[in-house]
């Protein structure tokens, strides 16, 4: 094995310059020159990584496949004593280890830069390129594909292409995770990217070692047809289905999508509906409707609340309640792979060019300009990282205030509020830099209430399980206006300065809700004309409408539960949707209808959705019978591809056509019927195929040749 | 003789690719300690029978086993006692040639440096030399030594006298002979060149067609094919198609010198009559050489005579005439 791996090696020596040059130029242009960019270069370098990475997988694995599968390089190579499967690992490492020369000067030279930026001058460390050695170790699973391709048995080049298929998909998802998710969970992440990588490195890798082992040996069937399944074909079988899967869905999807938007109406309306209090008190049911695509100047048309009259329309003088939608803080978390995290730009007198970037690290708070201003902790503010003491509790949140309450679109500048581990609300103090604590209590969702008038000063509220809170607030400094929300204007946008200041006093209300941990959207609306306060909760689903429940919060209510009212969904793509199902995989839409259905009680439209998928599966598994009839499978593997198309629908016959091919069959010259040439009897009558007739020329040695068959046809003749 | 005495037995042997049926129902068994060469006409299925023996291709159908044991699940400890000459020397292009001594010797227990390099150094060849700059001679010197190096049990060499000189071929047949001379190895040679047969081989088997037509002892092959000669104008092609045991039926000379000359298996008085019956003379008997028996099975597979369509003599007379 060494000695094989000694020469895959050697061979691959004069490709690793040439390779590590690519690779280190390729990750050298993603390293950052300022804080926006070095608070990306994860995701860029993993970018790049995973560009070059799979390219430079894919490239070895060929160079040593498509040479050595010429029959006398092969008979060369495999004749030797040493099993196959040593000589496939053999070479396998050998290629793993020259990946590895080539990709690891260029990530060294970024962990060195990037250890040696941050953070004094830039929010940069080395653990920022561990998502990139993590995605190169992932995305060697190209070198296996590589391998796998050239010796799987396919006549056609798609279909002989399509391991890359599932292991491009694999990829993508493991680089979205690393690039593009955040997830609020640490060890979900971890495991998640542990497990996928893992997986999908597994079967390739097993997958591909089947393919040089038995696969390369050419049989009639590339896939032996009785039985179950051997556990060294597992892999293989796996992968196609998940390659074929994939690849139907994605086509089928973009086919179904873009037919149906080119025969669509592309200057359709489009109306969302909530439910708004009035000045007065009243409820009514909102329509906000867009018309070729002019959302600034949407038609508004109101009702009351349960009604069957037609939706009126109101101008900008509509009478509405003061409202704010709540900004959920507690389902946001850090990306365990990535050491920074951005908060927000702000803008400060501070620094000529007026904004700064304000960056969470190891607990505290780091302010960057062109390069570190100040780190900011509750115990004060400090030049340099080293010399800070004090941190926050937790993850720091950005509230943006920037919500779509409507009617308002407001967006907060000027001291900005954060939340520290959903247990204490901080307001950021631009002037100083510093930062001040407003409140310090359990916080699930919160947001700013303002006034349109000025008897009412705004209001902090939060949410904390079903406990609202109304929070006073006063300006730390008499010389500030509180602010004020402007003159009530539906379509309008603001942006409110919003001054330093202080909670004075708290009042908690009950909110009843029906269901057990309320989900959806909150909006706290406030009645100017009597000061009564509502909470509107907007509970989405996946049905045709979807359920608001609404109460007036008062300290001592008495009431068990909300009112409700059910509103059309605002946005139903409906049969675009039933089509993209039809087209997904029967298990993954099984579960999403499923799943939404329980989830919203009343759901009404997913019987259809469930039909559909019953229809895909039902027609994919006639596909699959007819399939399995045409490759002569025993009933064992067809019942493991019916298994298969259950679960995956079209991807399982599919998967069937590019990894089995017909039997030949010739004609029984004892019972007439057209059998298998590879099976030693016929498949019918059970007889020996029938020994070729003799010319009468025939040599045959008895001693040597003395087959029973050879003797008999010898005697006869 | 009993199974244990057979280094290869090949059982009901079937290969197809696509529609082609390349092996055909191949019986076929090596006695150990002797030298079998078999033959064939390109294509004929040679090289196919030796990969699937190797374990290097599934049979279709059949059965193929070496020393004992399933070419398809060859243990290492079989393939370490067997050597195999892969058709056209391949080596490493990018190795010199002590890389190549030290690539192969690993895992082979009995591997022999010394006569390794004795051989590398009866070709003539510099160990230091790069593969690739090697003349196909030198790559087939290099090649055998590193097939024989280990002292396999079981040779199987795949038309290893592919272009060679005369004196590289020479020096193969005599590595050959001595390495299988003191009759307890076994070699199997698939080969085009009959006179290295008959030099170095204890028995011939024939493949036509993917079907095998020969397996016996050199002598016994000899024996048993005869060569008659008869005047052309005494029989037509017709009658000579229904002799019993005729091979090959080939037409000798022009006009009225024009003569059969018919090659067949297992002649004897009562055949020889049959042929006086139905051309009315008795024919010539003459001795046939091992290459002219072997010839006799190959051009029944493909069509004799000169690749031109027409005689070139008679072209041109038409050309000329034309002019």
């Amino acid at each position: 094995m060494r000695a094989i791996f000694k020469k895959e090696l050697g061979d691959l020596m004069r490709w690793i310059p040439l390779g590590m040059i690519v690779c280190v130029v390729m990750l050298w242009r993603e390293l950052p020159s300022n804080s926006q960019e070095a608070l990306e270069v994860d995701s860029e370098l993993a970018t790049a990584a995973a560009l070059v990475a799979a390219t430079l997988a894919f490239g070895l694995g060929l160079l040593q496949s498509v040479f050595d599968a010429r029959s006398d390089a092969r008979g060369y190579l495999m004749h030797r004593p040493l099993s196959a499967a040593s000589i496939y690992w053999a070479k396998t490492a050998a290629g793993f280890a020259a990946y590895s020369l080539t990709m690891l000067p260029g990530m060294l030279i970024a962990a060195i830069y990037l250890a040696a930026k941050g953070p004094e001058q830039l929010p940069t460390s080395a653990w920022q390129v561990a998502p990139v050695v993590w995605l190169s170790v992932v995305a060697f699973a190209f070198h296996p594909t590589a391998v796998w391709m050239i010796y799987r048995q396919a006549k056609w080049l798609g279909t002989k292409a399509l391991p890359a298929v599932f292991v491009c998909g694999g990829l993508l998802l493991c680089w979205l995770i690393v690039a593009q998710t955040p997830l609020s969970n640490s060890f979900a992440v971890v495991s998640l990217l542990a497990s996928l990588g893992i997986t999908l490195l597994v079967l390739t890798l097993f997958a591909a070692r089947h393919a040089f082992v038995a696969e390369s040996l050419l049989a009639e069937t590339p896939m032996t047809t009785a039985g179950w399944p051997r556990p060294s074909q597992w892999p293989g079988i796996i992968g196609i289905t998940l390659s074929a899967t994939i690849l139907f869905g994605t086509v089928a999807t973009i086919a179904v999508t873009s037919t149906v938007e080119a025969f669509s109406d592309s200057s359709g309306d489009y109306t969302t509906y909530n439910l708004r209090m009035s000045k007065d008190g009243e409820f009514y049911e909102q329509s906000r409707t867009v018309e070729n695509q002019q959302w600034d100047a949407p038609t508004i048309k109101v009702r009351p609340v349960d009604s069957d009259s037609e939706f009126q329309t109101v101008d900008n003088n509509w009478p509405a309640a003061d409202a704010a939608a709540f900004v959920d803080v507690s389902s946001f978390g850090s990306h365990p792979l990535r050491p920074y995290r951005l908060l927000a730009n702000v803008t400060t007198d501070r620094v000529p060019f007026r904004q700064v970037t304000l960056v969470q690290h190891a607990d505290k708070l780091l302010v960057y300009g062109k390069s570190l201003i100040a780190v900011v902790t509750p115990e004060g503010v400090f030049d340099s990282f080293d010399d800070a003491t004090g941190a926050f509790k937790d993850q720091l949140f950005y509230v943006p205030l920037l919500w779509n309450t409507q009617p308002y679109y407001s967006q907060f500048d000027g001291n900005q509020l954060f939340v520290d581990g959903n247990a204490a609300v901080y307001q950021f103090n631009r002037d100083d830099l510093s930062v001040t604590k407003l409140l310090e209590s359990q916080v699930d969702e919160i947001t700013l209430l303002l006034s349109s008038s000025a008897n009412r000063p705004p209001t902090l509220w939060t949410r904390s399980g079903n406990q609202v809170s109304e929070h006073q607030l006063e300006t730390r400094n008499p010389k500030n206006d509180v602010p004020v929300a402007p003159a009530p204007d539906l379509k309008g946008h603001h942006t409110v300065e919003l001054p330093r200041i202080e909670v004075t006093a708290t009042e908690t209300y009950e909110l009843v809700s029906n269901a057990a941990r309320a989900q959806g959207s909150l909006l706290v609306v406030a009645s100017t004309a009597d000061g009564r306060l509502a909470a509107i909760r907007s509970i989405y689903g996946s049905s045709d409408t979807f359920r608001v429940e609404y109460q007036f919060l008062e300290v001592d209510s008495q009431n068990d539960s909300p009112q409700t009212a059910a509103m059309p969904m605002p946005l139903s793509r409906g049969p675009v949707d039933w089509f993209v199902a039809f087209t997904l995989p029967p298990l993954l839409t099984g579960t999403i209808v499923f799943a939404r259905a329980n989830t919203t009680p009343g759901s009404s439209n997913a019987v259809p959705r469930i039909a559909l998928v019953m229809a895909h599966s039902m027609i994919a598994l006639l596909v699959t019978v007819w399939l399995s009839r045409r490759f002569d499978l025993s009933k064992k593997r067809c019942f493991s591809w019916l298994a298969g198309a259950i679960l995956t629908g079209f991807g399982a016959p599919l998967g069937m056509l590019a990894i089995y091919r017909r039997p030949r069959r010739e004609i029984c010259r004892k019972c007439g019927e057209k059998s298998r040439v590879d099976l030693e009897t016929c498949q019918h009558c059970g007889e020996s195929w029938a020994t070729p007739e003799l010319e009468g020329i025939e040599i045959l040695d008895l001693d040597a040749t003395s087959s029973i068959d050879a003797k008999a046809a010898v005697s006869m003749a | 003789m009993s199974d244990d005495q057979f280094a290869i037995q090949l059982r009901k042997l079937n290969r197809y690719f696509g529609r082609k049926h390349v092996v055909r129902d191949l019986n076929l068994r090596v006695p150990k300690g002797q030298v079998t060469a078999l033959l064939g006409l390109n294509g004929a299925g040679k090289t196919t029978t030796i990969r699937m023996l190797m374990g290097l291709l599934a049979p279709t159908r059949g059965h193929a086993s070496v020393l004992g044991e399933d070419a398809l699940a060859m243990s290492t400890g079989t393939r370490a006692k067997v050597g195999y000459l892969v058709e056209g020397h391949f080596l490493y292009p990018s190795m010199r040639v002590r890389d190549c001594q030290s690539f192969q010797r690993a895992g082979y227990p009995t591997w022999n440096d010394h006569l390794f390099v004795d051989i590398v150094d009866h070709f003539g060849i510099d160990r230091q030399a790069k593969v690739s700059t090697l003349s196909r001679g030198q790559r087939a010197g290099v090649a055998l030594a590193l097939v024989l190096a280990p002292d396999p049990e079981l040779l199987v060499l795949d038309d290893p006298a592919l272009g060679l000189d005369p004196v590289s071929r020479r020096a193969l047949n005599e590595t050959l002979v001595e390495f299988a001379g003191n009759g307890k190895r076994t070699v199997l040679l698939s080969t085009h060149l009959i006179d290295d047969v008959e030099r170095i081989a204890d028995r011939v088997a024939v493949m036509v067609g993917g079907r095998l037509k020969v397996d016996t002892s050199l002598d016994e092959f000899v024996g048993r094919v005869s060569m008659l000669s008869l005047p052309e104008s005494s029989i037509d092609a017709d009658q000579l198609a229904s002799l019993t045991g005729l091979i090959e039926a080939r037409r000798l000379g022009s006009g009225t010198t024009a003569r059969w000359q018919l090659t067949l298996v297992d002649v004897d008085e009562s055949a020889t009559n049959q042929i006086e019956r139905l051309s009315g003379t008795p024919p010539e008997r003459m001795e046939a050489t091992l290459n002219e028996a072997v010839l006799a099975y190959l051009v029944r597979e493909r069509g004799d005579g000169s690749f031109f369509s027409k005689p070139l003599i008679a072209k041109a007379n038409e050309e000329g005439a034309t002019v």
